[in-house]
């Protein structure tokens, strides 16, 4: 590869090479935001970056399948009532310091700065999330060289309030992004 | 594996092998831009073909996990201008090509419309699926 994407839990730290654990939340709760920052190692800025997750490519060592896991997931972000809303977040708005506003809701499943993944957006390559600017990107899609770019990003996974199976679920993050040597 | 070409109105030719890229030894921002005649791309046993004179791209999209990437699509795409007046896309079950004609007319060619002007078009391999596809996009990857 002439590129590779390097994700971390500190600006410019050690590469994650495994799961991330996201911890647990109750029922109408969410785990504790964690903040992921995108680095790479070409010698030219990546382009077209856009955040999506996936069904987990790796090892599967949740509670069900990881075929049942993306789904459920997504199912949540679809959710056509509060009490069945939840499914994995971001929130892009690092240069505004995450603001609460930026965090999806019910009532608004993609406000300024944040998404909900679900069905058609963020649930594959081809509805992927734009990396904004507001996660420290040179322009829209656009992350540049460097150990240290402090592109980054907050997610979140909440957990639907009339949900009712104890679990581990498991997806994979992706990243798609075009380079030109 | 694979590998780019450029091919320039002088004749020359500068190549860029997937292995000279990753090793930082060749470069298409890099290396010279302008007159331009013809561009290949070659991976595996597909080759896609640019030709005529113009301004070109070459990219390559990739996903990527934590644990893994991968190599998605290979793409290589034309600039068209206001001076291009007709095109032709040739396919075989391995190889795309696409010429781009500003000064005549031969059998086979199409008139650009005029909503390409000032777009891309793209050839591109999708190599997970190992299919070729053209089309227009407005900016270059």
């Amino acid at each position: 590869m002439s590129v590779n994407v390097i994700y971390s839990i500190t600006n410019g730290g050690t590469a994650l090479s495994s799961t991330l654990d996201h911890g647990s939340s109750p029922n109408g709760d969410t785990t504790t935001a964690q903040v992921i920052y995108l680095r790479h190692d070409g010698v030219n800025e990546i382009t077209a970056a856009a955040l999506y997750i996936q069904q987990l490519t790796s090892t599967y060592s949740g509670s069900a399948t990881a075929a049942a896991d993306i789904s459920e997931i997504l199912s949540w972000g679809d959710a056509s009532t509060s009490a069945g809303f939840g499914g994995v977040q971001f929130n892009l708005n690092a240069t505004g310091s995450f603001p609460a506003a930026a965090w999806p809701t019910y009532d608004d499943k993609d406000p300024t700065g944040g998404s909900t993944c679900r069905t058609g957006v963020g649930d594959s390559s081809g509805n992927a999330i734009t990396v904004p600017t507001t996660t420290g990107a040179t322009a829209a899609g656009t992350i540049q060289t460097g150990s240290t770019p402090n592109v980054r990003f907050q997610m979140r996974a909440e957990v639907p309030s009339a949900e009712d199976t104890v679990g581990i679920r498991q997806f994979d993050l992706a990243l798609s992004y075009t380079y030109t040597s | 594996m694979g590998r780019w070409t450029k091919c320039y109105s002088d004749g020359s030719q500068y190549v860029g092998t997937d292995k000279d890229v990753s090793q930082k030894r060749a470069s298409w921002r890099k290396s010279r831009q302008d007159s331009i005649v013809c561009v290949d791309l070659e991976h595996d046993n597909i080759r896609l073909h640019m030709t005529g004179f113009g301004e070109y791209w070459q990219s390559d999209s990739y996903v990527s996990t934590p644990y893994n990437q991968i190599l998605t699509h290979r793409q290589i795409m034309r600039h068209i201008t206001e001076g291009d007046l007709f095109y032709q896309i040739k396919r075989t079950e391995n190889t795309c090509s696409v010429n781009i004609a500003q000064f005549f007319f031969d059998p086979g060619h199409e008139l650009i419309p005029i909503e390409w002007i000032g777009k891309w078009i793209v050839l591109e391999y999708d190599v997970q699926k190992k299919h070729i596809n053209h089309f227009i996009r407005d900016d270059k990857y």
